[in-house]
């Protein structure tokens, strides 16, 4: 037997192989660098991060419909990057670009596969990236409070009016204030710190005594007060207003609690069939408006309703009017009582999250 | 030597290479050297021909800060309603900057912001990431809010990358 003939022969197949190994790598490297996919798909991570950068620079709800073609790529966008590649199983192949995010802008992270339509939408505190538009542009743009602080342990008192003009649109509100408390034990809320202007039946679980309402003797020692109310106006606008208290101690907390609770309204899928033409938070003073406002809501004990300095004034307040009871959409809106109760409760609950 | 590849010398008690191998090695650092520089060519060819031109990607940072009340821009506290182009005088600081623009990230574009009127004196304000390094200055003219007053005035803006 040949020992240096073998060898030599071994020696040929592993240089064979090992060209061919080279050769293998070289190609398939340049195939993969020269491929018309990689480019494009650099494109779009660039086009959309710079999107999201202009999105961001917008100063109030916009909704911008991208046009790039992404039917075959997945998109994947977290809170400072976008990442596009084709399929879950080659994320190898994944282009990631970042774009320049906010304190106070929260960046919805979700994942699209193979898009037809993609739409930035920026909607109050937050940007998303959807296949369809489908986000509420009246959405408010909530502040953020200086220190954070839960409701849980405050007592909240819960204002539906006495219904001295519209007995049905009380009894409506009276059941919306009811589905509201129902809605805040389950997230650690001690129902014993539920207040309410009117009288509560008898009985557990704590609710409204809807069916005759009445004023309630209970001191308002409340820190939150949350009055409900339905508007009328001789139109068919259908918009959803808080009225706060201008100058007031604890107008931003206000602020921020009534813009929670709106947009959870807005938010509230189950509403998408009610049309809401507008939202807004309405600083009042209260010297000039008496009508809506009952004052002995606000007046400590023995306080007369002349002596009331709003800058004294130390409660989270707002008065939440749901729609216009006059039009056609705000009809529709006050049947919704179960849904605008956990609405409420949802955007309460949301405060100082 | 001629047909001699790899073997032992027991004279020299070590490996010496015939010439098919030494060739092998060339051709492998040879190509080696070839698949590193096309693929550093094509990559930065790709990289260039997708650059966005700088002054696009800059405009829309700095419309960011001049146009979101999340930075700069004057908001009204009572109607909710955001002025863009109107700087609150009171907003213009680093506070306010790192609140708008997060720059965890080092690759990212740093500005510099100088105001200067006769009204409200000179201030100035930077991204944190913004060093002592070269830097591109453009002007742009705004408003500025002070304490109810509008007054014009134009900021200039230091741009690294």
């Amino acid at each position: 037997m040949n020992k240096r003939g073998v060898s030599r022969s071994l020696f040929l197949i592993g240089e064979i192989v090992g060209a061919a190994l080279i050769a293998v790598l070289l190609i398939s490297n340049a195939m993969q660098w020269t491929s018309t996919e990689r480019p494009y798909k650099e494109y779009l991570a660039k086009d959309i991060a710079l999107s999201i950068d202009s999105v961001f620079a917008s100063p109030g709800n916009i909704i911008v419909n991208y046009t790039g073609n992404l039917t075959d790529y997945s998109v994947d966008l977290t809170g400072n990057s976008v990442s596009i590649y084709n399929t879950d199983s080659e994320q190898s192949n994944k282009i990631i670009r970042n774009f320049v995010s906010s304190e106070n802008i929260e960046v919805n992270r979700i994942k699209l596969q193979k898009p037809k339509n993609v739409f930035f939408t920026k909607a109050g505190n937050e940007i998303f990236i959807d296949d369809s538009a489908n986000i509420n542009p009246n959405i408010l743009s909530c502040d953020k409070l200086d220190e954070k602080e839960e409701l849980r342990d405050k007592k909240i008192l819960i204002d539906p009016g006495y219904g001295e003009d519209n007995i049905e649109e009380s009894k409506k509100i009276c059941n919306i204030g009811n589905s509201l408390i129902s809605n805040i034990p389950t997230e650690g809320y001690n129902s014993l710190s539920i207040l309410s202007t009117i009288k509560f039946d008898v009985g557990e679980p704590k609710s409204l005594y809807c069916s005759d309402i009445s004023e309630s003797d209970a001191p308002n020692e409340a820190d939150v007060i949350i009055s409900l109310r339905a508007g009328e106006y001789d139109n068919e606008k259908n918009n959803i207003k808080a009225f706060i208290i201008s100058g007031s101690k604890k107008e931003k907390e206000s602020r921020i609690l009534a813009c929670k609770i709106i947009n959870s309204i807005l938010s509230n899928k189950r509403l998408n069939d009610v049309n809401i033409d507008g939202t807004s938070i309405v600083p009042i003073d209260l010297e000039t408006t008496n009508e809506n406002f009952s004052k002995e809501l606000f007046l400590k004990n023995e306080e007369k309703a002349g002596d009331f300095e709003a800058a004294d004034f130390d409660k989270i307040f707002f008065l939440l009017e749901i729609g216009n009871a006059e039009s056609e959409q705000g009809k529709l809106l006050l049947e919704k009582v179960s849904e605008l109760g956990s609405s409420i409760a949802k955007g309460l609950i949301d405060y100082g999250k | 030597m001629e047909n001699k590849k790899i073997f032992f010398s027991k004279r020299a008690s070590g490996y010496l290479l015939g010439k098919k191998p030494m060739y092998f090695l060339a051709i492998l650092f040879y190509l080696t050297f070839a698949f590193l520089f096309f693929s550093f060519f094509i990559s930065s060819n790709i990289t260039s021909a997708n650059t966005i031109p700088a002054n696009v990607e800059t405009t829309v940072l700095i419309n960011r800060f001049l146009n979101s009340p999340d930075c700069f821009a004057y908001m009204d506290e009572e109607t909710g309603r955001a002025y863009p182009g109107i700087i609150d005088i009171k907003k213009f600081d680093d506070n306010q900057i790192k609140k708008c623009y997060s720059t965890i990230e080092n690759s990212l574009y740093s500005f510099r912001f100088e105001l200067e009127s006769t009204n409200i004196g000179y201030k100035v304000c930077s991204t944190p990431n913004y060093g002592a390094r070269r830097f591109n200055k453009v002007s742009q003219y705004v408003l500025v809010y002070d304490e109810g007053n509008i007054y014009h005035t134009k900021v200039l803006i230091s741009i690294q990358k």
